[in-house]
């Protein structure tokens, strides 16, 4: 009953997001703002596409740290570590639902955003979408294990997540084009995933571009798949390696 | 029996680093949990390990279960490097624990199994089946379907079992399996690990308790550890007679006076006057025993009886700790 209650609070949560940019899109619908032509000048499509990438952003920094929080706080993660399963296997693996419900919800948005706000989507690249995505999600999913090494070792909220989330969130793109940001401040918003998740997904959605168009940002983001995944994978064993050496693996 | 575990000199200190201990250059606190620890374990073998609380006991058995990395010495499973093999030694130990948070308590005691095996890699009728096996092996099938925070403690205690052997591992890892179960659930336990685990299933068992009637019952060989430093080790006989070179004897003799005794060197610690008879209690070395009955016989005292008081591993094992300090 309780996740049934959950599941239809969540349906009604992401209804009434939609509903409040969709009412705040309104305001730049009579004069329409010179930063959103490159995204064919309508706020609530390019709104509703960065809320809903945002979604993965926030699970693939969470899970993996959460997942190995929750292992310590109800006491089973040495019965974890202690089969041979590797550890990156096991908080993949646990972390696969939360990935399946947030590609749900994203559906959701955009179902939602289509059948009942009229919103209009150019769905001509459904594969290459589908590849941006995956590289988002490999990309973020480096920061996370690195998050995830970081509880191992310090039992602790990781700063990585906030400082993440909040440069993301300033920095990425995720409301209002990047454009819109000091020239001396664009620079760094282009160090971020997100920055490109956002740039080709919504050029592939909003504009109907192909690879050839958007193929920088694709190599971009193979670049950021390629180094923060590694580095992510390096940190969790050593944080794994340097709790067994403190023996502290059970500590929280 | 060959040598199934081995360590050698193992070795380990904790180190507690405060944020003030870094920024200040503090010295930091330390703990040496294990000094050069040297063990064999033969194969087939219920090996005890005694010792009082904060010994060292589950730092070692966390070592062998590759949950902690020592700092010092080395170590085989099997043949299995401790440190370079590790993930080969996960698959053949199984980890009894006490922990009984170790388990997802919303979850079935089935459930619960399920989810461990797939970690070890079962999957479809082969998981089924020997989840299955286990649970009648421990013999938990009836409250396969519960909810594991429904349990009783004998029963999680039996679960965290199950758990380990659901890769039918060659050895087991007990780290005080009996420590919050009452003495009828504390037997079933004991006798499931005698008769099934060690005689039928041929397992290898490290026993980790501070229950010495607990490692008389169940265990061939002891080691007793203390302060993290192994201070005695071997066969139950052997731990015995550690003490029996100053061991207690009762003697019954015929009547006599007490100065008679003292005449030819015997200076009993107790004496008790019966109708008849003497009876006397005496420490003495064993192999001065026969030497000791020939003297009472020419001195013209009739011994009735010559017994070596009963000791219990207590006492081996009070003795052992306080020769130790």
């Amino acid at each position: 009953m309780s996740y049934k209650l959950n599941f239809i609070l969540q349906l009604v949560g992401i209804f009434i997001s939609t509903l409040l940019f969709f009412f705040l899109s309104k305001l730049f619908e009579r004069g329409m703002s010179d930063y959103l032509q490159p995204y064919g000048g309508d706020y609530f499509a390019f709104v509703i596409i960065g809320i809903a990438i945002t979604d993965y952003l926030t699970v693939s920094l969470g899970s993996f740290a959460s997942e190995i929080r929750n292992a310590q706080m109800m006491g089973t993660l040495e019965a974890l570590l202690v089969t041979p399963t590797s550890v990156p296997t096991i908080l993949f693996s646990s972390s696969l639902f939360s990935f399946i419900l947030t590609s749900v919800r994203i559906i959701i948005y955009l179902v939602y955003g289509i059948t009942i706000f009229g919103l209009k989507l150019h769905f001509t690249s459904i594969p290459l979408l589908l590849m941006i995505m995956c590289l988002t999600i490999l990309s973020f999913t480096g920061i996370g294990l690195i998050s995830a090494g970081f509880i191992v070792i310090f039992k602790q909220g990781s700063p990585l997540n906030w400082i993440v989330n909040t440069t993301s969130g300033v920095l990425g793109g995720i409301l209002y084009p990047v454009s819109v940001l000091p020239a001396w401040l664009q620079p760094f918003s282009h160090l971020l995933p997100i920055t490109h998740a956002l740039e080709a997904i919504r050029q592939i959605l909003l504009n109907g571009k192909t690879f050839s168009e958007v193929y920088q940002e694709v190599i971009i983001l193979i670049f950021f798949c390629i180094t923060l995944l590694p580095v992510g994978l390096i940190f969790m064993r050593y944080g794994l390696s340097k709790a067994r050496k403190d023996g502290s693996l059970v500590h929280y | 029996m060959s040598d199934i575990i081995e360590l050698h000199k193992i070795s380990k200190t904790f180190i507690e680093r405060s944020w003030r201990s870094v920024l200040f250059r503090s010295i930091p606190k330390k703990t040496e949990a294990l000094k050069d620890i040297t063990l064999t374990i033969k194969k087939g073998e219920i090996f005890g390990l005694l010792g009082p609380n904060g010994a060292g006991k589950t730092t070692l058995i966390k070592i062998l279960a590759t949950l902690i990395i020592p700092d010092g010495g080395a170590g085989k499973i099997f043949g299995y490097d401790l440190i370079r093999q590790s993930q080969h030694i996960r698959r053949i130990i199984g980890l009894v624990n006490m922990s009984e948070r170790s388990f997802y308590w919303r979850l079935t005691g089935r459930q619960n199994l399920n989810f461990f095996a797939a970690l070890h890699n079962l999957t479809g009728k082969q998981k089924e089946k020997r989840v299955q096996t286990i649970l009648e092996l421990v013999d938990l099938e009836e409250k396969a379907e519960t909810q594991f925070m429904k349990y009783s403690s004998g029963q999680k205690q039996r679960l965290s079992l199950a758990r380990a052997l659901l890769s039918n591992p060659e050895i087991l890892l007990m780290d005080e399996p009996t420590q919050n179960l009452d003495p009828i659930a504390s037997s079933t336990f004991l006798k499931l690990a005698v008769d099934v685990l060690k005689k039928k299933e041929g397992k290898t068992i490290l026993w980790c308790t501070h229950n010495l009637r607990e490692a008389e019952d169940v265990c061939s060989r002891i080691a007793i550890i203390h302060r993290g430093a192994v201070i005695e080790s071997g066969d139950l006989e052997y731990m015995c007679s550690l003490i029996n070179t100053e061991s207690f004897y009762e003697f019954t003799i015929d009547h006599c006076p007490e100065r008679t005794l003292q005449e030819i060197g015997i200076t009993p610690l107790r004496i008790f006057r019966n109708n008849g008879s003497l009876d006397f209690e005496l420490q003495v070395r064993s192999n001065d025993v026969p030497s000791l009955v020939r003297q009472l016989v020419e001195n013209g005292i009739n011994v009735r009886s010559c017994k070596v008081k009963v000791i219990e591993l207590d006492e081996v094992f009070e003795k052992i700790i306080n020769r130790a300090h």
